[in-house]
C-alpha cells in the first residue's frame, strides 16, 4: 500500500490532515520554521489523520533536535550566523538532465521558488533524442540551456564545472525538488577554506508504488538530521557511501584544480551506471579537504516507480561500487581498498543475504540483494571497459 | 589612520624572502609615512644585509645585526628601537597582502588589543600526509578564531603575524629571549594573565611562504618544544596541566612508559630505533596507509619531545621531581560570579562583561543550571562567551528549566489547522509558513 509524504512543522500544527483515502500510513518530515528536525511513519485511519492523537509520539520523534529550536530561539541564537565577516559564496545551480521533461519541470518550478541571492541556473542537456528539454527551458528565462552531446552523468557534470560562473556549483539531479533553503543551506557550509564540498538530505518525493518503497527501504537517500563535518582524519577517506549523494552536492569549482574532474568512466550513461559521486568524494577527502553533511538542504527525490526499474537500479549500484573502488586501485593506487570488498561481503551482504534467503522479518527481497551482488561481480571489469571506451572517444574527438 | 606603525620582521638567512616582504610593504594602502620596518637579521651569512643596503624603500627602512640570538631576543631588540604606536610582527617568510597593515591598524581601537591576522594556507597537489595534517590544523585554529563568540587561550598568540600597542608589548616586558621555541605561547599566557584583548582579523592577511616540511627538521623542533616546555612549566606552573609533558606523568600506559625509558635511559637505543622507525613511516606513506602512519607519526613526536625533556631533566627521577614541584605550588585565585538568568541573557551578559569572571554558578531562579569552572591559560569570562556556554555545554537543564518556569512552552496543536493533502506526492509545500 502506497505511503503519503507529509510535513508537519511545530510552529504551525494541523489538528487534522484529510484527504489521504489512498494510503494506509504516512511518512512525515518533522520541522520548526522550516528547519528538518526527524522524520516518523504514523498508521492513517479513514484517509485521515487525527494529529492530536500522535502528538507524544511527533514529539518524541523530533526529539533532541526540537528542542534545541526552542532554546536557540530563546537565546536568539543563530547557528548559521557565527563567523565574522563572512559572506557566502555565490553559487550556480546545475541540473544535469536527459529526456525527462515531466521530472526536470518540476525541479526547475521548485528552483524558481528560492530566494534570489544572484545565482545562475544551468541545465546540462545529456545527449538528447529530442528537442523537448531544449523547449521545456525556453520557458525559464532565468535558467541557461546547455547542451552536451556525449553522454554519461560525469560528463554532463564537468561540463556544468567548466561552463559555472560561480565559485561554488550546486548540482540536483532532474528527478529531485530541491526545498526552498537548499541552495542558502548549502552554500553557508563554505565558511572555512578546507570545505570543498557540501552534501544535503534527499527524501522521497513519493512512495506510491511497491517499485518506490522497496527502494527507499533498500537504499534510502537520508543520512540524518545531524550536520556532520568529514574529513580524511574522522572517517576512512576510501569510505564515501555515508557521506551523501550527486543528487544533492555543492561543490567548490577550486577542486578541478586541486583534484582534477569527474571521471568520465563512471556514473549514469556509462556501462558502470553510477558511482562518479562517490569516487569523486573519495578524492576530495584524500586531498585533504572536508566534506560537510548538511540536513538543513533538502530535497526530494522521485524514486523509480516499477520495480523492474528499482532492481536496476540497485544493479547500477552494485556495479558503480565496484567500479569506482577499481579506480581508486588502478588509478589513484590506493592498496587499502583491497580489504573493502571482503568487509562489505563478510558484514553487510551476505549477512543480507542469507536473511534474504530465509526470509526473515525486515529482510530485503531477494532479487534486489541478488541483483546488487550481480552488479559487484561485473563492476571492475565495466570499469576498464569504460575507460577504454572513454579514452579513445576523447582521442577520437 | 595616523598612528605610526612599525614592523618588526626577524630574519635568518631567506634574503629571497626578505626581499618579497619589503616588496609587498612598499605598495601597502597605509600611509607610508606612517610606517618603519626595522629588520632584525640573526645570524645572516647570506646575502641579506646585501639586500637591506641596497633595497630603496619609499618607508623607513632600518636593519639590526645579531649574532643568532633567536627569534624572540631578534623581535625585543627591534622592539627596543622601534619608535611606532603599534607594532606589527611578522615573520619574514610572510607575503602580507597589500591591506595588512591597514587591518591591523584598524583593529586597534583600545590599549590592550592584540590582533592576530590570518596566515591562509593553502594545501598542494598531491599534498603529503605531514602537509594535510599541518593544513587542518592550522585551518582548524583558524576557524574557531573567526567565531565571533570564541574564548582566546594562550595558544592563540601565533607570532608570525600580530600586532600589539607598543606601550602594551612593553608594559608586559615583551618576549622572554631565553625560550628558543614556544616563546610566543609564552607571551600569550603573560598577555591573557594581563587582560588582553585578543581579536582575530580575516583582512590582515598574508601567504605564509618557503615552508619547510622536512621530517627530521620537525622531530628536532619537537625537541626544542620539550626544551621549552620545561621552562615554561617553570615560569607558568599555573599552566602544567595544558603541557603535553603533564601527559607523562602519575600512571602510564605501557607505550608511554617504553617511550619515557627510551627516551630517558637508552637514548643511543631510541635515536637508532627513531631514525628505522622514519623508514617505516615513509613507506606508509607510499603504501598510503594512513592509519599506522598516523600512530606512529603520533609515537616519533612524543619520542623526540621527551628527549627534550630529557636534554633539560637528564633523569625519570629528576622528571618526576620536577612534575611534583611544578604541582605543588600555589594556583592564581579565580574570580567567582553567581549569575541568575531570570532577568534576562541581556542582563546576565552585561554582568559577566562587568566582572570579568574566571568562574561562573548559572541559575535560573531556583534552578542550577551549571558551573563553568576555572580554566587556566583562557582569558577571563566575557557576555559574549555565555550564549555558546549554553548551547553547547547547559542545553538540557537550561531548557528543562524554562519549560518548567512555562517560558517556553510544547506547540499546542492549532485548531484552526485543517490540512488537506491535495493530490499525491504534491505536499511538500504545506509547511505552515
Amino acid at each position: 500500500m502506497p505511503t503519503a509524504i507529509l510535513n508537519i512543522d511545530f510552529d504551525n500544527v494541523p489538528t487534522q490532515i484529510t484527504g489521504l483515502t489512498a494510503y494506509t500510513q504516512a511518512f512525515i518530515l518533522l520541522r520548526y520554521k522550516g528547519k528538518p528536525l526527524g522524520k516518523t511513519v504514523i498508521p492513517v485511519s479513514e484517509g485521515c489523520i487525527v494529529v492530536k492523537d500522535h502528538y507524544n509520539h511527533l514529539l518524541n520523534a523530533a526529539g533532541g533536535n526540537l528542542w534545541n529550536q526552542w532554546l536557540f530561539e530563546y537565546l536568539d541564537w543563530n547557528e548559521a550566523d557565527l563567523i565574522r565577516d563572512f559572506v557566502p559564496p555565490k553559487a550556480t545551480v546545475a541540473v544535469c538532465t536527459r529526456n525527462r521533461t515531466e521530472d526536470l519541470n518540476r525541479c526547475l518550478d521548485a528552483l524558481m521558488q528560492m530566494p534570489d541571492d544572484g545565482q545562475e541556473f544551468l541545465v546540462i542537456d545529456n545527449c538528447p533524442s529530442s528537442d523537448d528539454t531544449r523547449n521545456l527551458v525556453k520557458l525559464y528565462n532565468r535558467v541557461r540551456y546547455v547542451l552536451e552531446s556525449r553522454p554519461g552523468l560525469n560528463i554532463a557534470r564537468n561540463r556544468a564545472l567548466t561552463e559555472a560562473k560561480n565559485e561554488v556549483v550546486a548540482f540536483t539531479d532532474d528527478d529531485a525538488t530541491p526545498d526552498i533553503n537548499w541552495l542558502r543551506s548549502m552554500v553557508r557550509n563554505f565558511n572555512n577554506s578546507l570545505v570543498k564540498c557540501v552534501t544535503g538530505l534527499t527524501l522521497p518525493l513519493e512512495l506510491e508504488t511497491d517499485g518506490q518503497e522497496a527502494f527507499e527501504k533498500y537504499s534510502p537517500f537520508g543520512k540524518g538530521f545531524r550536520r556532520i563535518v568529514h574529513s580524511g582524519q574522522s572517517r576512512n577517506p576510501l569510505s564515501t557511501g555515508e557521506v551523501g549523494a550527486g543528487a544533492n552536492m555543492a561543490l567548490h569549482r577550486s577542486l578541478l584544480h586541486d583534484i582534477g574532474y569527474f571521471d568520465e568512466a563512471l556514473d549514469a550513461g556509462t556501462i558502470t551506471h553510477s558511482g562518479g559521486d562517490h569516487e569523486y568524494f573519495a578524492r576530495v577527502l584524500i586531498a585533504g579537504y572536508h566534506i560537510v553533511y548538511e540536513p538543513e538542504a533538502l530535497s526530494w527525490h522521485r524514486h523509480r516507480r516499477t520495480l523492474e526499474e528499482t532492481r536496476k537500479a540497485i544493479y547500477g549500484y552494485g556495479v558503480g561500487v565496484y567500479a569506482f573502488w577499481t579506480r581508486l586501485l588502478v588509478v589513484e593506487r590506493e592498496l587499502n581498498i583491497l580489504k573493502f570488498p571482503w568487509n562489505w561481503f563478510r558484514y553487510t551482504q551476505f549477512p543480507n543475504l542469507i536473511k534474504s534467503i530465509t526470509r526473515r522479518p525486515g529482510s530485503q527481497p531477494l532479487n534486489l540483494v541478488l541483483a546488487e551482488l550481480k552488479g559487484c561481480i561485473i563492476g571492475p571489469s565495466s570499469y576498464l571497459k569504460a575507460r577504454k571506451i572513454s579514452k579513445s572517444k576523447n582521442t577520437n574527438s | 589612520m595616523n598612528k605610526s606603525v612599525s614592523i618588526i620582521v626577524p630574519t635568518h638567512n631567506r634574503s629571497y624572502s626578505l626581499k618579497r616582504l619589503l616588496d609587498c610593504l612598499s605598495h601597502q594602502t597605509y600611509p607610508l609615512a606612517l610606517t618603519e620596518a626595522i629588520i632584525v637579521a640573526d645570524g645572516c651569512i647570506d646575502e641579506t644585509m646585501k639586500v637591506l643596503q641596497q633595497y630603496r624603500a619609499s618607508f623607513k627602512l632600518r636593519w639590526i645585526e645579531l649574532p643568532g640570538l633567536g627569534a624572540a631576543a631578534a623581535r625585543n631588540s627591534g622592539a627596543e628601537t622601534a619608535t611606532g604606536e603599534i607594532f606589527i610582527f611578522l615573520d619574514d617568510d610572510i607575503e602580507p597582502s597589500l591591506g595588512l597593515v591597514e587591518a591591523h591598524v584598524a583593529e586597534h581601537q583600545s590599549e590592550k588589543i592584540v590582533a592576530i591576522g590570518y596566515l591562509p594556507l593553502t594545501l598542494p597537489k598531491k599534498a603529503s600526509f605531514h602537509q594535510i595534517n599541518l593544513t587542518s590544523w592550522w585551518e582548524q585554529k583558524y576557524f574557531e578564531m573567526k567565531n565571533k563568540y570564541y574564548r582566546y587561550n594562550y595558544e592563540d598568540l601565533l607570532s608570525g603575524n600580530f600586532s600589539i600597542n607598543a606601550k602594551f608589548f612593553k608594559d608586559v616586558r615583551m618576549f622572554d629571549s631565553s625560550f628558543k621555541c614556544r616563546e610566543d605561547y609564552e607571551l600569550g599566557a603573560r598577555l591573557i594573565q594581563s587582560g588582553a584583548d585578543f581579536v582575530f582579523s580575516t583582512q590582515a592577511w598574508g601567504y605564509h611562504r618557503d615552508e619547510s616540511t622536512d621530517f627530521p627538521r620537525l622531530l628536532r623542533r619537537r625537541r626544542d618544544e620539550g626544551r621549552s616546555d620545561v621552562l615554561f612549566a617553570r615560569k607558568h606552573p599555573d599552566l602544567l596541566t595544558k603541557l603535553r609533558l603533564n601527559q607523562y606523568q602519575g600512571n602510564l600506559s605501557l607505550h608511554r612508559k617504553v617511550l619515557l625509558y627510551s627516551a630517558f635511559d637508552i637514548t643511543s637505543v631510541g635515536d637508532y630505533f627513531s631514525k628505522f622507525l622514519l623508514r617505516i613511516l615513509d613507506a606508509y606513506e607510499k603504501l598510503k596507509k594512513r592509519q599506522s602512519w598516523d600512530k606512529l607519526n603520533r609515537r616519533l613526536n612524543d619520542y623526540w619531545y621527551i628527549r627534550g625533556l630529557a636534554d633539560e631533566l637528564k633523569t625519570r627521577k629528576a622528571f618526576s621531581s620536577f612534575i611534583e614541584e611544578i604541582k605543588s605550588k600555589p594556583l592564581r585565585k579565580s574570580i567567582d560570579l553567581n549569575i541568575d538568568l531570570k532577568a534576562g541573557i541581556p542582563e546576565a551578559e552585561k554582568q559577566i562583561d562587568l566582572f570579568r569572571p574566571d568562574e561562573i554558578q548559572i541559575r535560573f531562579r531556583d534552578h542550577f543550571i551549571g558551573e563553568v569552572k576555572h580554566e587556566l591559560g583562557v582569558e577571563r569570562l566575557r557576555g559574549k562567551h555565555l550564549k555558546p556556554i549554553l548551547v553547547t555545554y547547559f542545553p538540557h537543564t537550561l531548557t528543562h528549566a524554562l519549560m518548567v518556569e512555562e517560558i517556553i512552552k510544547k506547540p499546542a496543536v492549532n485548531d484552526e489547522n485543517k490540512l488537506a493533502a491535495s493530490s499525491p506526492g504534491n505536499t511538500n509545500n504545506n509547511d505552515g509558513g
